[in-house]
């Protein structure tokens, strides 16, 4: 080999190596970017990509799994994601899976994490579009915090105002802080409640022991199968006003009737108005009797009348008995007796 | 020369105007026939295996370097988890690139200029007129399109090495697999970072061999020239070398959308 040749090898070896090493570094880049073997495309629609790029990785239980292939606007506020998932990998993705976008690091650099589907569901195919989850934004917890450290601030504030009502002494709480007397009543307040539960405890004591009237009742047999029986027989008499009840409901009986029957209620309606027409009469009359100088006023008025009318009435009295006198004198009488024989018989 | 401005600003412009009509002449010889395949593979051996060494060295040094200077402040942020991913961004984006380049032109392109520069100056490329070789086809096409194929492998070559000088600074201080760092290096890594710094040392490599070659093959006259051309060529290609980074980066911003 001369010198030229020499140099020609020398050069092609050199040449060779370094395009190995320029097209390595393209198939591991390629390989990363899946350019080279078989992917599954599969696509994702979001609200906010939050600064999602073409290359991004799209991981499945925190392995890469792909990359975005690219990203474009839908409509107004919807985003296509298209990913390129390793056809070897692409069957743990399934229908249900949801794809959604996360922080992989502090540094802001974002990555499509697929959340897992459920174990029967199928494995997606080519041009599936998975169901997104829009991730809550750091700016959106934010919000929440400036919001409740808001409904703090004006809790906080409340809660100094009653503070200072209850250091003054205003309403209940400050009385029961600040007020002495009130304290002192509640102090005399909770002695006499302790002598009334000594005064209950004596006499549940003496209940117990079947003292006094309570005592029987809760000890004496007797008197509590009495009170049974008075009870059951209060039951009965309920029982049978009920029935009662019942019957003047259902029209049984003259006050059922009286409830219930309408021809009667208007016969007891005319009754009552000729009632009313009669004393109306009677009312003129005594009116007139005691105004009147007839016979009868004068039997009711007249003291001297009635006086008469006494005399009148004991020597009528007197007459009458004479009369019977000589009533029985003649039936006495043999004459008479003659004509009087068969009816005599006849009342034997 | 236009004498209505100062000289030097007419030189620079002139060269200019130069380049641009020297870089037009690169591209109607590169596809003529007879090509000059066997000075090409010369040429590539001369600028790209023989400077390997140097670049290799560099290269690892570079890696090591900027892990051992990176860690502290990423340790102090509890994120040296970044630090293979960045170093290695770094790197292959940025400094490989240019810091690659800057060797390249400072061993390459001194030499073309120095060496077309003493052969101007010798009368060579006359000569080579006359005994009808095309002196352009077999000295600057050749020489140009060797630096632009030899620095990407190059610094494929440098940017490989970095990555282990990296790995060695990392595991003097942390007990980390060559797994993880390969991993945590290649995490962030996508054909973005890759192809506009390819796509880069392309130029950088074509602007060295242009630039060194038109101030050699244009040299004055005496020793002074060959000196003055080898100096020139790497001033200048380093210059150009950050003026097309700068493009560069605007490009692929304004392309990739980064």
């Amino acid at each position: 080999m001369n010198h030229k040749q020499k140099r020609s090898v020398i050069v092609g070896l050199f040449v060779i190596l370094g395009l190995t090493i320029f097209i390595v570094a393209i198939y591991l880049v390629g390989k990363k970017e899946n350019l080279f073997g078989s992917a599954y495309q599969i696509s994702a629609i979001f609200q906010d990509v939050k600064g999602l790029r073409e290359g991004d990785r799209v991981r499945l239980s925190g392995i890469d799994i792909g990359t975005v292939n690219s990203l474009g606007f839908l409509s107004d506020n919807r985003v296509h994601v298209q990913m390129n998932i390793d056809k070897e990998l692409v069957k743990f993705v399934k229908k249900d899976s949801r794809a959604t976008i996360v922080n992989e690091g502090l540094m802001g650099s974002k990555v499509v994490m697929i959340l897992p589907g459920t174990m029967h569901s199928l494995p997606v195919h080519d041009f599936d579009t998975l169901q997104t989850i829009e991730q809550v934004d750091m700016d959106d917890i934010m919000q929440e915090v400036k919001q409740s450290s808001e409904n703090i601030t004006v809790v906080t504030g409340e809660l100094i105002s009653i503070t200072q009502k209850i250091n003054r002494g205003d309403g209940i709480f400050g009385k029961i802080f600040t007020d002495t007397t009130f304290t002192g009543n509640l102090d005399a307040s909770s002695r006499n409640v302790t002598e009334i539960t000594r005064n209950l405890i004596e006499i549940s004591e003496k209940v117990k022991k079947g003292q006094g009237i309570v005592g029987k009742l809760f000890g004496d047999t007797l008197l509590s199968a009495e009170i049974d029986s008075a009870g059951r027989n209060i039951d009965r008499i309920a029982s049978n006003i009920t029935e009662i009840t019942k019957k003047i409901n259902e029209g049984e009986g003259i006050i059922g009737t009286l409830f219930t029957d309408t021809i009667l209620n208007d016969y007891l309606y005319r009754s009552s108005k000729n009632l009313e027409y009669t004393t109306y009469n009677l009312m003129e009359l005594t009116a007139r009797l005691n105004n009147d100088s007839s016979a009868l006023n004068m039997l009711i008025n007249d003291p001297t009348f009635a006086d008469s009318l006494e005399i009148f009435l004991n020597r009528m009295n007197a007459g009458v008995d004479e009369v019977t006198r000589a009533a029985e004198a003649i039936r006495e009488s043999g004459l008479i007796r003659m004509f009087s024989k068969d009816e005599d018989k006849r009342k034997d | 020369m236009m004498t209505f401005l100062p000289e030097k600003i007419g030189r620079f412009f002139s060269d200019i105007a130069g380049i641009i009509r020297f870089t037009g002449l690169f591209f109607r010889h590169l596809f003529r026939r007879p090509f000059e395949t066997r000075e090409f593979i010369n040429q590539c051996f001369r600028t790209g295996y023989q400077s390997l060494l140097l670049i290799s060295i560099t290269a690892i040094i570079l890696g090591l370097v900027i892990s051992l200077q990176i860690r502290p402040i990423l340790a102090d942020l509890g994120a040296e988890a970044w630090l293979p991913n960045m170093v290695f961004i770094s790197i292959v984006t940025e400094l490989g690139p240019v810091i690659f380049a800057l060797l390249f032109a400072g061993k390459v392109g001194s030499g073309i200029g120095a060496e077309l520069a003493s052969m101007r100056v010798t009368d060579q490329i006359d000569a080579m007129e006359v005994s009808a070789t095309n002196p352009f086809k077999f000295l600057v096409v050749t020489r140009v399109s060797a630096t632009t194929f030899m620095l990407p492998l190059l610094v494929f070559y440098g940017d490989f090495l970095s990555f282990i000088g990296s790995f060695i600074g990392l595991k003097a201080y942390s007990n980390i697999s060559f797994q993880l760092f390969y991993s945590r290096a290649f995490s962030d890594f996508f054909f973005s970072d890759i192809f506009p710094a390819t796509i880069k040392t392309l130029f950088f490599g074509f602007f060295i061999g242009i630039i060194s070659s038109y101030t050699g093959y244009y040299s004055d006259k005496g020793t002074e020239g060959v000196g003055r051309s080898a100096n020139t060529a790497v001033v200048a290609s380093s210059l150009v070398i950050f003026l097309i980074d700068l493009i560069a980066v605007q490009l692929t911003e304004l392309i990739l959308g980064i």
